[in-house]
């Protein structure tokens, strides 16, 4: 043991062998790890904690690691509850958090560098007396990291808005065992950026050093309210209607049966009552053992357990208690903005019936409520946890109905719908039973594989740990090789968290099939707005087809997608746009990969991106707009135009597009609220409203070193000034 | 609730933000979770209770994660409790007699002599007790052992007010119910530079720089049991601070914040400073004949 510390003193001064940090970073937050300590079942421990506080502590680390074959955990705030952070005896924990610097602030850029061991609360307050915010608000941000947050894939409150945390993140410098490396907009053009890969690989690759993420500034205004509907079917047509309207909401939360009931959220009880004396007396009993699992500080051991033990019983009384559901929408940013958008929603949810501003005020004051009542159920015997799983539109009533049947055979459970985009969005999950590994065991399983029969994807934000690792390997199929050749490439001694994020992999498979349509457009999924395209026609090609059914490409590339994908880089735009949404190639050996089953899956790291350089593509998934999608535009004029961008945007605005030549800044707006939209900002700077572009000739910004040469860009990026502070 | 420790052995650690101990040294051990998770193992026989004693340790007493916590959970009390009956009790101090009759008592307890200086501010004698042990501070934790000398410090200065400007030795006045009151109350002395509030709640007037976010680990038991882990949140502490000269209210933070190489002065040096003329050099150490 002395050799060991005393070989991690020279490369890192602080280091612990002492049984209290040990024990301390043997597991994280994974609910089974927490059972299994309740019934006397600790986990193992690592051989030692390290506290590094530069970049080159930690690359000297790992090179260490490497030579020395020593397993290395990384650890941000151990708030994972997938047992991610939770390592193979005898590791070594590498904890960040001494690495806790807030860097730097550019304010015109919008854009904050951090230490990867930052709490989430901490950067979030130094920004906000700043005037800045991430708005990556996970219900974890007060006991989690920034670099977690990034090596998770993490997802936020308002991701429906500002996206999930990758989303955020436009560069990272990362040390791997076998170098560092540079990412996102500080990634060599003429490299591979692996940005992507590291987002997600949940320490298995190397160790985020340092980040830099897109801020906004401060909104000033926030509107939120909630509707009745009267079932999940209707609420569901209603979100999707509302994300699919670009109108661009903050908070989308749609919550089942149970869980409306549980808030008492719908009205008054006499609203609620049911006719018949035998139903209205159910109504009371239940809401009194609904209302005792919001406070299970008034509910005794042998009641709660009693009640978890028959959870079929439980789930179907909460069943039988009605269908209607709540759903709450909120919208922030500046204020013509926000009142544009939310008349342009509140046209779309006629069918809801309007709870007032209340509800979700209240949910907005009180967001990060819930996880104080996870402690009483240990407390009590039983176990808690929470399962987040995506789908697109068409699957999301399949996969909730199919793993709530699933997990109801073990344990109660209720659900809510978040995390909302145009293709699709999250169910969320909380499940509660009796303190028993097996039911526990049993409860994951059976859920995992009602989510592969559905289809959908096996984690939205919560990552993968130990938890799913199976689950994952098999969701990602043939695509796994594309972080394999890389991990042998970063992590050739595989010292990085083994064990974690992917299991065995599986035997070869051929792959799906090549797609049996022709072309260019094989199959559209409107419910969806994704179309699934040849990657190698033209795109007018695809366009024209698509435009007699009634769509059109949202991105419009000048380039057959199979070469214009891969030259795609994230860049300091306010939107966060996804080019692609699924993906199908094949290798040379004849072995296909597909990607894409849910928006935003944290199965491991986003590896279309990987997929692309290693295989050819054969059919690529491609977000849509209804033809005829209203379009505004407005041009401000300015000597130098793209000085006024950074203004605009930290007002608040968010266009789809801006773009500029000599004197002129264009601002586009996209989808219903896009008419008031332009109205608004052409009589806030003194701009013209102007008639939409037409197709523009060149494909949406790629890398800052392209920007400028013919003098403007084209619909869907902001470009990123030059270091000299002017464009091009 | 029978098992005081089962509440945040369960949370999912929403507390640990707040702890000015995690946030300098970046130990999970030393998170409110933790510590009292490995208290409930040591309870079930689990653990050891010399691991136990150390992790209750590992606190500097600020009431953060209590004020913070939805349930209100009393983390100071029960971590004292702990250590009461996992650590042994320090040895106190010879304990010294009050010096002088007059009912205002000047409460020296790091070697510096003021009781003169505060006699000639107001204009009225001014008795003087010194101490090297803030009153017995640590004894607090064992409640049996501090009684009587709790007893005899309330027969010592029954009747009189004592001055102090230290949160060591005001955390035993209070608790032995003796009247008192702050040496910066007292004799308040201009300063509008940068103060620095840390968890004791003070701060003198001026720009405030910290919160309880940002202890100077002067205080609590980090201090006595990891003085090496105290000094990392001072450093921490040190690091946020503007340039120049910081006023603080309390002693200990003066002496924690200045070996973290910050230039901290506390009311004792403003009350010890030279006449107009000279340069304040940033305090003085007239000590008498250490106690």
């Amino acid at each position: 043991m002395s050799t060991l510390l005393d070989d991690l003193r020279a490369h890192v001064p602080h280091v612990s062998g002492d049984p209290l940090d040990l024990r301390a970073s043997a597991r994280d937050l994974w609910p089974r790890t927490t059972l299994a300590a309740a019934l006397g079942q600790p986990p193992p421990l690592p051989a030692a904690v390290c506290w590094p506080e530069t970049h080159e502590q930690v690359a000297a680390l790992l090179a260490w690691a490497q030579r020395a074959g020593v397993p290395i955990v990384p650890w941000g705030a151990g708030s994972g509850v997938c047992g991610g952070a939770a390592g193979p005896p005898g590791a070594v924990v590498v904890d960040l958090k001494r690495m806790h610097g807030i860097l730097a602030l550019d304010r015109e850029r919008r854009v904050v560098r951090v230490e990867p061991g930052v709490l989430g609360q901490h950067l979030e307050d130094w920004l906000e007396e700043r005037g800045f915010a991430t708005r990556h608000s996970p219900s974890s941000i007060w006991c989690s990291s920034v670099g977690g947050w990034a090596a998770a894939r993490s997802a936020g409150q308002f991701s429906s808005l500002y996206g999930k945390f990758e989303d955020m993140v436009l560069g990272m410098r990362v040390a791997t065992p076998t170098g560092t490396h540079l990412t996102g907009v500080h990634c060599p053009p003429c490299d591979e950026d692996y940005g992507p890969l590291f987002l997600g690989s949940e320490g298995t690759l190397g160790i985020i050093t340092q980040i830099e993420a897109r801020v906004v500034p401060l909104p000033t205004h926030r509107w939120l309210r909630a509707f009745a509907f009267p079932d999940l079917q209707s609420a569901w047509a209603a979100m999707r209607a509302v994300m699919q309207a670009e109108s661009w909401p903050a908070v989308v939360r749609l919550y089942c049966p149970v869980d409306t009931r549980i808030g008492g959220r719908l009205g008054s009880r006499k609203e609620r009552a049911a006719p018949g004396p035998l139903r209205r007396a159910l109504h009371a009993g239940s809401h009194r053992l609904l209302a005792g699992l919001d406070d299970l500080e008034a509910v005794r051991r042998r009641e709660l357990a009693f009640g978890l033990a028959a959870p079929r019983a439980l789930n179907r009384i909460a069943e039988a208690l009605g269908r209607e559901v709540m759903l709450i929408l909120g919208w922030e940013g500046h204020p013509e903005v926000v009142h544009a958008q939310v008349q342009a929603a509140l046209q779309l949810l006629s069918c809801g019936r309007d709870l007032g501003p209340e509800p979700g005020e209240h949910w907005y004051a009180h967001r990060h409520d819930v996880s104080w009542k996870l402690a009483p159920v240990f407390e009590r015997g039983g176990f808690a946890d929470t399962m987040e799983v995506a789908a697109t539109w068409s699957r999301l009533g399949a996969l909730y109905l199919g793993v709530r049947a699933a997990l109801a055979r073990h344990a109660a459970v209720m659900a809510h719908f978040s995390h909302a985009y145009p293709e699709g969005c999250s169910i969320y999950f909380s499940f509660a039973g009796t303190g028993d590994l097996d039911r526990y065991d049993a409860a994951w399983h059976d859920a995992l594989e009602a989510v592969a029969r559905a289809g959908g994807t096996v984690t939205h934000h919560h990552g993968v740990g130990a938890l799913k690792a199976r689950a994952a390997t098999r969701e990602l199929g043939n695509a796994l090789e594309v972080y394999q050749r890389r991990k042998a490439r970063l992590d050739p001694g595989g010292v990085m968290n083994p064990g974690r994020l992917f299991g065995p992999t599986p035997p070869a498979q051929p792959g799906p099939p090549r797609p049996a349509t022709p072309g260019p457009v094989f199959a559209l999924h409107a419910q969806d707005l994704l179309a699934e395209v040849d990657p190698w026609a033209a795109p007018e090609a695809i366009e024209a087809a698509l435009t007699r059914s009634g769509f059109a490409l949202r991105l419009r590339p000048d380039r057959p997608l199979g070469a214009w994908l891969p030259r795609w880089r994230p860049s300091a735009a306010e939107r966060h746009e996804q080019p692609c949404f699924g993906l199908q190639a094949r290798f040379a050996d004849g072995r296909a990969a597909r990607l894409g089953l849910a928006p935003r899956s944290a199965a491991g790291p986003d590896l279309r991106w990987g997929l692309l350089r290693d295989a050819r593509a054969e059919a690529v998934e491609v977000p849509l707009v209804p033809a005829g999608t209203p379009r505004a535009a407005v041009t401000i004029r300015a000597a130098d135009p793209w000085s006024r961008a950074p203004d605009l945007l930290a007002d608040g605005w968010r266009p789809a597009g801006l773009s500029a030549s000599d004197d002129t800044l264009r601002v586009e707006f996209f989808g219903a609220p896009a008419p008031a939209l332009a109205t608004a900002l052409a009589a806030a700077c003194g701009g013209e409203t102007a008639a939409p572009a037409p197709v523009p000739a060149r494909a949406p910004d790629l890398v800052p070193a392209e920007l400028g040469t013919a003098g403007a860009t084209s619909h869907g990026r902001l470009a990123e000034p030059s270091p000299e502070g002017s464009h091009g | 609730m029978a098992d005081p420790y089962a509440g945040c052995t369960f949370c999912p650690q929403l507390c640990r933000h707040t702890c000015p101990v995690v946030r300098a040294t970046g130990r999970e051990a030393a998170t409110p979770a933790r510590i009292m998770a490995l208290l409930r193992e040591v309870a079930a026989g689990r653990a050891p209770a010399a691991e136990g004693a150390r992790a209750a340790a590992l606190c500097t007493a600020c009431g953060a994660c209590r004020d913070h916590c939805r349930f209100h959970v009393d983390v100071p009390a029960i971590l004292a409790e702990a250590r009461g009956r996992l650590l042994p009790p320090p040895t106190p101090a010879p304990r010294r007699a009050v010096e002088g009759d007059a009912p205002l008592v000047a409460l020296e307890c790091d070697g510096r002599a003021w009781s003169g200086a505060l006699a000639e501010r107001l204009g009225r004698p001014v008795a003087r007790l010194a101490t090297a042990d803030h009153l017995g501070e640590a004894l607090l934790d064992h409640p049996t052992l501090s009684a009587p000398g709790l007893a005899a410090w309330r027969t010592a200065l029954a009747g009189r007010v004592v001055v102090c400007a230290c949160g060591r030795c005001q955390a035993v006045l209070a608790a032995v119910g003796i009247v008192h009151t702050w040496l910066d109350a007292l004799a308040p002395t201009a300063w509008d530079g940068t103060s620095f509030a840390c968890q004791t709640g003070r701060a003198l007037p001026g720009r405030v720089v910290g919160g309880v976010a940002l202890s100077c680990g002067g205080h609590g038991p980090l201090a006595r049991v990891h003085p090496e882990l105290a000094r990392d949140l001072a450093r921490e502490a040190a690091a946020q601070l503007p340039a120049g000269p910081v006023a603080v209210a309390d002693a200990c933070c003066r002496a924690a914040l200045r070996d973290a190489g910050a230039m901290a002065l506390d009311p004792i040096d403003r009350l010890l400073q030279p006449p107009r003329g000279e340069a304040l050099s940033g305090g003085t150490n007239a000590h008498r004949d250490s106690p």
